[in-house]
């Protein structure tokens, strides 16, 4: 990983902030409150969430998730933070959200969901197992906290 | 600090250096060859010993070669591929794209993380469509 000239990488296991320090679950994967008027995208529904209240409401609708933060990266304006999730049924969705930030607040969110998929048996021989430890970029079922 | 001034955070704006514009542009490079199927030219921007990893599956992919060959098994040229942004700096990049192969999209996202130039890591996530859900339409608005 880079030597951090330009980038600021919190590897292994960046933890989710907790309930006291940020209200709304985006804020505590992402570790930074959100603007009054920040905006929420999800690109595969074509949906946007506008204003912190709005985006509080809609994650209230989604209980009993487990979830995971991997890696936080920065850059100049830019967090991105890979996390991962069980919404319940025990399959974990490797998600990737990318925050544009204003003066240490999040102001446009985007997020991408990424839903477990099997391996295809014709690559079998090109990819190998990719470890997925506690302390790593993606945790492991049992290292989820719930939230 | 709370000028009122609307920051519209440019990529390149602040900090940019020439090692940046090289990486962007050897990033342009890299989706551009992807999108015309060309498969050398697209997997130039990797070094040997480069490791993909995608997450959702739990593959990791080992060397540029591997990871061409696990290209190549797609048809030659996607239908579609729209780049939507690129976001950067030193030696981190992101990549938000819609590739098409037969006319379903995927919505991408390509972390590369370089080393002298050249890509090192670089991690997939692949997301489909879906619809929107209704009961949350009274507090989402629809963009595209």
């Amino acid at each position: 990983m880079s030597e951090g000239r330009f980038a600021k990488c919190q590897e292994g296991g960046s933890t989710m902030t907790d309930k006291a320090a940020h209200e709304t679950r985006l804020e505590r994967i992402l570790g930074v409150p959100l603007a009054e008027d920040a905006v929420r995208q999800w690109p595969q529904s074509g949906e946007l969430i506008r204003g912190r209240a709005r985006i509080g409401e809609v994650e209230s609708h989604f209980v009993g998730l487990r979830l995971g933060v991997g890696r936080r990266l920065a850059f100049g304006d830019t967090l991105v933070v890979e996390w991962t999730a069980d919404y319940g049924d025990g399959r974990l969705y490797r998600n990737v959200t990318i925050a544009e930030l204003r003066d240490g607040k999040a102001i446009r969110v985007t997020d991408y969901w990424g839903e477990p998929f099997t391996p295809p048996a014709w690559r079998e021989t090109l990819a190998e197992q990719l470890d997925m430890t506690p302390a790593g970029a993606w945790p492991p079922a049992d290292a989820l906290i719930g939230d | 600090m709370g000028s009122g001034r609307r920051h519209e955070p440019k990529q390149g704006e602040r900090g940019k250096t020439m090692e940046d514009q090289n990486i962007r542009e050897a990033i342009d490079r890299h989706w551009t060859a992807s999108a015309a199927g060309d498969l050398e030219k697209e997997h130039d921007i990797y070094h040997d010993d480069a490791i993909c990893d995608y997450p959702q599956s739990g593959e990791r992919i080992c060397g540029r070669r591997n990871i061409q060959e696990l290209r190549a098994h797609h048809p030659a040229k996607p239908s579609g591929f729209k780049v939507r942004r690129v976001l950067g700096r030193g030696d981190l990049w992101i990549t938000e794209y819609i590739i098409t192969y037969q006319g379903k999209p995927a919505f991408t996202v390509s972390i590369m993380e370089f080393r002298d130039g050249k890509v090192m890591h670089e991690t997939q996530y692949f997301a489909d469509p879906f619809e929107a859900p209704a009961w949350r339409a009274r507090w989402v608005e629809r963009i595209k």
